[in-house]
């Protein structure tokens, strides 16, 4: 199926949107390829998550006679989507639109595994010194040399608006977290990172949609000093919301 | 210095995660300890110490290696492999794979680009191969189109590299499916039932050769 992609700079508006063509045999094998969690059939997993319109492979059940209604005990009103399978579909669509927009080969993305003990973003992809232009995108102006290996990570949400933006700020949380654990021995790289969120639901209101937030540092000196406060990870979105920091936040 | 990885040790890594979404442990382990040596001396193999994109990497080697040591430890029984006294691995020049019973009479296969510097190559052998074999139908030839066609405005830099054919050059019939990364997925019915496991691995072998750049 088709699904709308916006590319924007950090926050700002879309650069370009354009369809990206996900099919479930395609999304299915990449997700279980590029996936943290080890899931049988992603395929019918998108079909039903995805594809169908109006959540009906997630028929409501029907209510229980006598059922006693308490709020201790209430029947199962329908069956839902699972967040890790999301999340899983999330990561092979961020794999799958990443290595078509900048054109990667499969050795440009190593699969990062999860941990519980660290926060490490889910893929490093290499990419190339004029990957935006390759894109057909236009890059802000004094961009400092990037780092070869850029960290990305892979949300997964619901429903569009503001839980897309809530989910692209998770992801930029996970990025500041990286950059404040590098920060001593890269310290040029920090600033540098990609979040793609994959809102799956098929509504007829409000179509599957993915959106690709690419941070770029303007201020790294700024970025650094702030990195190395505490707790600068919880705050990430009050420390970095001012514009002078990072283009398009 | 930048977030950089020592020279060889993506490509080990990278085709580490390939054989193990395969089935196949045996090259993923040896793909592992390349990797392995590759990686500086000064890198740390503990994830929740980590200061750079090599720590990362290092400790992910380690963590693999002990799931893979696990696994060997619990697959005495064997797996799903065709059959667990045979040799249920299949290669060609440039890719390897594995052999799955999957039903009676029906053969699945997981394979991979074992040589990723050819992947450009790779891709023009399937766009050959995916041309040249039979359309395999798919939800939407079934269900009908989900958008109307003028929504399919997809830029060239955005398509679909993923290719699923089936190869009819030799009994039985194979479903061949190539993803958007360097995987293959191939299936097959046998109706008689395969003399032997090797008559399978035969039949998914030439599948191999015949999107294999270098054969």
């Amino acid at each position: 199926m088709m699904i709308a992609l916006d590319i924007r700079v950090g926050f700002g508006a879309p650069l370009r949107t354009s369809n990206v063509s996900l099919t479930a045999m395609n999304i299915g094998q990449t997700a279980g390829y590029a996936g943290a969690n080890h899931v049988l059939r992603l395929d019918e997993h998108f079909h039903d998550y995805v594809e169908l319109q109006d959540w009906s492979a997630f028929p409501s059940l029907p209510a229980v006679p006598w059922f006693p209604h308490r709020p201790t005990f209430t029947p199962v009103a329908s069956k839902k989507p699972s967040a890790d399978i999301a999340g899983t579909l999330g990561e092979g669509a961020t794999a799958i639109v990443l290595k078509r927009l900048a054109r990667l080969q499969t050795i440009q993305i190593v699969t990062l595994e999860v941990s519980r003990t660290a926060k490490t973003p889910d893929f490093a992809m290499q990419l190339s010194a004029n990957w935006m232009q390759t894109a057909q995108l236009q890059a802000p102006a004094g961009i400092p040399a990037a780092p070869q290996w850029w960290p990305v990570e892979a949300k997964a949400c619901q429903t569009a608006g503001s839980r897309m933006t809530s989910a692209a700020w998770k992801g930029f949380q996970q990025l500041v977290s990286y950059w404040r654990r590098i920060l001593a021995t890269s310290p040029s790289d920090v600033g540098f990172g990609i979040v793609v969120v994959f809102k799956y639901d098929n509504l007829a209101t409000s179509p599957p949609r993915l959106s690709a937030h690419i941070f770029l540092p303007r201020n790294q000196a700024l970025i650094r000093t702030q990195l190395a406060a505490a707790r600068v990870v919880s705050r990430a979105k009050a420390t970095f919301l001012n514009g002078n920091m990072l283009h398009g936040v | 210095m930048a977030s950089e990885l020592p020279k060889g040790l993506p490509e080990f890594f990278v085709l580490s995660r390939q054989a193990l979404w395969a089935g196949d442990r045996v090259r993923a382990r040896g793909y592992l300890t390349r990797a392995e040596e590759l990686v500086s001396p000064r890198a740390s193999r503990r994830v929740n110490q980590y200061a750079s994109l090599e720590d990362i990497v290092a400790a992910d080697i380690e963590k693999i290696r002990r799931e893979l040591d696990r696994l060997e430890a619990r697959s005495e029984n064997g797996d799903l492999a065709a059959g667990a006294d045979e040799n249920p691995y299949v290669s060609s020049t440039a890719l390897s794979g594995v052999v799955y019973g999957d039903g009676f009479g029906q053969f699945y296969m997981r394979a991979y680009l074992a040589k990723l510097d050819i992947e450009d190559k790779f891709r023009e052998a399937v766009d050959l191969a995916a041309a040249t074999g039979s359309k395999v139908a798919i939800r939407e030839d079934v269900e009908g189109p989900e958008e109307p066609e003028d929504q399919k405005d997809d830029s060239p830099e955005l398509g679909d590299a993923s290719r699923e054919w089936i190869d009819a050059s030799e009994f039985p019939k194979v479903q061949v499916h190539v993803g958007e990364f360097t995987l293959v997925e191939a299936r097959c019915g046998w109706c008689p039932l395969p003399e032997s496991g090797e008559k399978v691995r035969d039949r998914f072998a030439a599948v191999l050769r015949s999107i294999d750049p270098l054969e």
